[in-house]
């Protein structure tokens, strides 16, 4: 069936007419002008016109075309693959030196590659499985490697890089004081309060002292100050860490001999097992004064009845609790760090995915570790 | 395709000056481009090269003169029209600045999503086509952290290649790569000046790159042109940081120091003085 020979487009510069003896199966399109980017519904137009028929043929005349750039050299090109698909035929004609130089230039292939395949259900169980195994092989030999060099460096402690950790240790310490402390008041200062409400209706208010002051030293001043410090130092250990192993720091002091354990690694754990039990007692006072604060103020204790009951309530084994408890959280904190750096592969994006997943897993872990110590010391060894 | 007419030069740079606090680093620039050329700007590290360019580019804030792109002074354009001027203009950055989590093929369409209306077809045939011009037609899919360092500078000109620019701007091309990618890459550029009639300036101080590239040269030396022109020219200026560029000279600083034996061994620097 022949198609009447119309003009189809004719934008500003760019000219397509299907001229007479063009059929439904044998289409002709006359282009010429400009057949660039300038206008993109003309090849819109081009692409979404019918084509023809499997067996068919469509003969593209370039002849009039002045001008060419990617844009219509894409747009033969997705005919011809469109033509390849299809089954008809696709052939460009008359094209000038110029035009035929142009599309030389571009090395077309038959096929486009395939995206990566997505993984299936149980390929991705079994990856990840695997991906898991892994990166639990590598945390337990990094907190081997770590732990045992910290060891052996705290026996020799002349080898120990001092300037280091006391670096690390002013930049966990004293920058998280002012903020550790009015969190842990403003939590002593609620916890507090909450126990007054109920404790006044039995006329035991005096007890608030001493519950709040075991309630801080015991469970939430390790718990607040490890959260705090695995969300400031713990994702700056990663973030400094990944960013050695994405500018090959890592590689660097592995080739000079000097091993990374000893002389990034035990720094920073070190500071953090020296520095987040003085945080935690801190903390600790921090959350008693808070509690004091509602004794005093709003149930109308006096001063010595507050300490009293405080005094009387506390035992050293809460206070040996809570530095073990940091201790671990410490020791935890640091390797979930070290862990998320070092398994960097790639760029500055993978810095900020592993930063995140450390802060999380160290949160994770606090917790878990902070229930097991409850289990511990109420339960097993009370 | 070069069927574009020739009218005014593609750049034209005056009297330009960046200062970085108190320190001058361009120290009034004027540098012509006509269209269609190779220029490479050469110059010891610390020149003004990159400054130059990153000033053209309006990357770098100027502090005195203008910068005409294909007619157009861009010192006086707003926002969006300093865009759309500059749409014309594709960059090579020195180490390629592919955006990591994007692949390849993503990072060569994002600026075709960003200023072109193509069908999508349209849109992947180009990537597609970009990436085989530069020979990573296998590469589509990877990431920029699964490339070489002349993978990712190749895949980085497809990227600036996207929009068929008139004028591509290379921050040293050559820097980190081995003698044979350098030289496939210097032939690239050769190759799309030629079929794209593209207007190409290039920051190097590759020799060889140089002698292969360039039509024209314009030499830095303290932040101010000291030598234009093509590289007959240049060359024949006589200047000495001219000569000492092109002669590999070490010159000034490595020369005037007092080495560590001449400090220690006084009979060393005794039998220097004297062999001298």
């Amino acid at each position: 069936m022949s198609v009447s020979a119309v003009q189809k487009v004719e934008s500003e510069g760019f000219r397509w007419v299907e001229p007479e003896g063009s059929t439904s199966e044998h289409r002709i399109w006359l282009l010429s002008g400009s057949l660039d980017g300038s206008d993109p519904q003309a090849l819109r137009q081009l692409l979404s016109h019918p084509k023809p028929p499997p067996g068919g043929s469509l003969t593209i005349d370039l002849a009039g075309l002045e001008l060419i750039d990617t844009a219509g050299a894409a747009l033969l090109v997705c005919l011809w693959r469109r033509g390849r698909s299809r089954g008809f035929d696709v052939r460009a004609t008359g094209a000038s030196e110029e035009v035929a130089a142009f599309l030389d230039m571009y090395r077309i292939s038959g096929d486009l590659p395939e995206p990566p395949r997505l993984p299936g259900y149980i390929e991705g169980l079994g990856g990840s499985g695997y991906e898991l195994m892994e990166a639990t092989k590598d945390a337990l030999f990094l907190a081997a490697d770590v732990t045992i060099q910290a060891a052996a460096d705290l026996i020799r402690p002349w080898r120990l890089r001092w300037a280091a950790i006391v670096q690390q240790c002013i930049l966990i310490g004293s920058s998280a004081l002012g903020i550790i402390a009015l969190i842990s008041f403003l939590v002593g200062l609620t916890l507090a309060f909450q126990a007054a409400f109920f404790m006044q209706q039995f006329g035991v208010a005096v007890y608030v002292a001493g519950l709040t002051s075991v309630s801080m030293v015991r469970e939430m001043g390790p718990l607040i100050t490890a959260i705090m410090v695995a969300g400031r130092s713990g994702s700056a250990i990663t973030s400094e860490v990944a960013t050695m192993k994405v500018n090959e720091e890592v590689d660097a002091l592995r080739v000079m001999g000097i091993p990374f354990t000893e002389y990034v690694a035990v720094p920073k754990l070190l500071a953090l097992i020296l520095t987040l039990p003085l945080l935690t007692l801190m903390a600790d006072v921090a959350g008693i004064l808070g509690g004091w604060i509602v004794g005093t103020q709003y149930l109308g204790l006096a001063h010595e009845t507050w300490l009293r009951g405080t005094l009387d309530a506390l035992t050293p084994r809460d206070i040996v609790t809570s530095m073990i408890k940091s201790v671990t959280f410490a020791w935890g904190i640091g390797l979930i760090g070290l862990h998320y750096g070092l398994r960097v592969r790639g760029g500055a994006q993978e810095v900020g995915r592993a930063t995140t997943a450390s802060v999380v897993t160290s949160i994770f872990f606090i917790i878990v570790a902070a229930a097991a110590f409850s289990i511990l010391f109420y339960v097993v060894i009370p | 395709m070069s069927t574009r007419p020739k009218r005014q030069p593609a750049l034209v740079v005056r009297d330009l000056v960046v200062s970085y606090g108190d320190s001058v680093v361009l120290d009034g620039v004027d540098m012509t481009v006509p269209r269609g050329d190779v220029r490479v700007i050469i110059g010891g590290s610390g020149s003004g090269k990159t400054t130059l360019v990153r000033g053209i580019l309006g990357l770098t804030d100027v502090a005195a003169g203008t910068v005409e792109v294909l007619g157009e002074d861009v010192s006086a354009l707003d926002e969006s029209e300093r865009v759309r001027c500059m749409r014309r203009v594709g960059v090579m950055f020195q180490h390629a600045a592919l955006l990591g989590s994007l692949t390849v093929a993503e990072n060569v369409a994002l600026p075709l999503l960003e200023h072109a209306s193509y069908p999508p077809e349209i849109m992947r045939e180009i990537v597609r086509m970009k990436l085989e011009l530069v020979g990573l037609g296998d590469a589509v899919h990877r990431f920029p952290a699964e490339l070489s360092g002349g993978m990712r500078k190749r895949a980085g000109i497809a990227r600036a290649m996207a929009l068929d620019p008139d004028i591509l701007f290379c921050d040293e091309p050559s820097a980190g790569l081995d003698p044979v990618t350098s030289a496939e890459l210097d032939a690239l550029i050769l190759n799309l000046k030629r079929l794209f009639d593209m207007t190409v300036v290039i920051v190097s101080h590759e020799l060889a790159s140089i002698d292969t590239v360039a039509d024209s040269l314009v030499m830095l030396s303290g932040g101010r042109v000291i030598a234009e022109g093509s590289k007959a020219k240049v060359r024949a200026s006589g200047l000495p940081e001219v000569d000492s560029f092109f002669e590999r000279l070490s010159k000034g600083r490595a020369v005037s120091r007092t080495s560590a034996a001449d400090l220690l061994l006084p009979s060393h620097h005794a039998r220097k003085q004297e062999s001298q």
